[in-house]
């Protein structure tokens, strides 16, 4: 039986459709702290989650994704699905959502001052997002930063932490309590969990804030953590790399970028230890 | 021949020179100082590539060896500027 629901996270109203029980599940463990609502008046993006045909249900089964009535995926098997879901909810963002100039970016707050945290995958920026966000402070994202066209204000977009292979078990020694959702094995990125993101910035995940530093963070093992001052030329230029949506916005897009960096200090950041990470962030905002 | 600043080149001072960005093309560019000095230039009218030429090296000390290699900075941003359409050449 579909069950079907909308979920406000930021800006955005999600509706969400499924038969798959294990979807139903891990929303319920880690979006516990999000409201639901039956109806609402404006969707942005129709997700369905569905098990494919009745002999698939049995034999290998699989999941496909929709966005309306679109299949932007090939069906992954079934103990990915709920991956497959926050992947999806990305790409709805990431293709769609024009309205902010979007980056691959971990995103946290504290004292209403935005850090992004410009980063490839595998560079460890999800990892020390959910390291950050359990020591005090804010979670906006651990994968998108969302700036408006608009108010050039930084928008949240508070949903679970996506971990991969060893940074799950170093998360779950790292913060007490730790919820997870069940584990995908073998998927394209390799063994994938996601975590519950703290109540406290879901409680504040519709409130904008001010950039203040754009931070590219590198995990490197035994290293000194350090912060290096970098240029706005080198800046702008990785800020385009790591936009998905740059070539879109254009003109718009270009303009806003060479605003932001008026008022931002932008800096390269290496670190191995959460502690020392922790320390230098914070004195950039407190 | 006279140079012109392409029309759709849109630009932004920064710390370190200009960001450009070509509407039509879609690409960024970036100029470091003082290279930025010429887009300035362009921008207020067109002019040769001699005088644009003169405009740079009164940036630069009067020394032969610094009005050499700032000459040659010239030229590889002309080839360059061309390159990419930033800047136009119309006889």
């Amino acid at each position: 039986m579909l069950a079907q629901f909308t979920l406000p996270i930021g800006p955005f109203n999600f509706s969400i459709k499924t038969d798959n029980t294990a979807v139903l599940k891990n929303l319920s463990s880690l979006y516990g702290d999000y409201h639901f609502y039956n109806h609402s008046p404006f969707i942005d993006f129709p997700i369905t989650i569905t098990t494919r045909s009745l002999i698939r249900r049995f034999i290998k089964p699989q999941v496909d994704f929709f966005l309306d009535e679109f299949a932007p995926f090939k069906p992954l098997p079934k103990d990915q699905s709920f991956a497959m879901l926050e992947w999806g909810m990305n790409w709805c963002i990431t293709t769609q959502a024009h309205q902010f100039l979007i980056f691959h970016a971990g995103t946290i707050e504290k004292n209403n001052k935005v850090i992004i945290m410009p980063a490839e995958q595998g560079s460890g920026k999800s990892t020390l997002t959910a390291a950050m966000v359990y020591s005090g402070w804010r979670l906006f994202s651990d994968e998108l930063a969302l700036i408006s066209v608009t108010d050039e204000l930084v928008y949240p977009c508070t949903r679970p932490i996506n971990l991969k292979n060893d940074s799950i078990n170093v998360i779950d020694n790292y913060v007490d309590n730790a919820v997870f959702s069940t584990i995908a094995k073998d998927t394209h990125k390799g063994t994938v969990a996601l975590l519950k993101p703290p109540k406290a910035s879901v409680e504040r995940m519709f409130e904008p804030a001010p950039l203040h530093f754009i931070v590219f963070p590198k995990y490197v093992a035994n290293i000194e953590a350090k912060l290096t001052p970098i240029n706005q030329i080198d800046t702008f230029q990785q800020l385009i790399q790591h936009s998905f949506n740059y070539h879109i916005l254009g003109e718009q897009g270009f303009h806003l970028i060479a605003r932001l960096l008026q008022n931002v200090t932008c800096y390269q950041f290496e670190y191995s230890d959460f502690e020392q990470a922790k320390k230098l962030l914070s004195s950039l905002v407190d | 021949m006279l140079l012109f600043l392409n029309k759709y080149i849109r630009k932004n001072e920064i710390k370190e020179g200009i960001a450009l960005f070509n509407t039509f093309t879609g690409n960024t560019h970036f100029l470091p100082h003082p290279l930025h000095k010429l887009i300035a230039f362009l921008a207020a009218e067109p002019c040769s590539e001699k005088a644009l030429l003169d405009v740079f090296l009164s940036s630069f000390q009067k020394s032969l060896q610094e009005q050499e290699n700032a000459t040659k900075q010239f030229q590889q941003f002309i080839t360059e500027a061309l390159k990419s359409d930033i800047i136009i050449e119309i006889n």
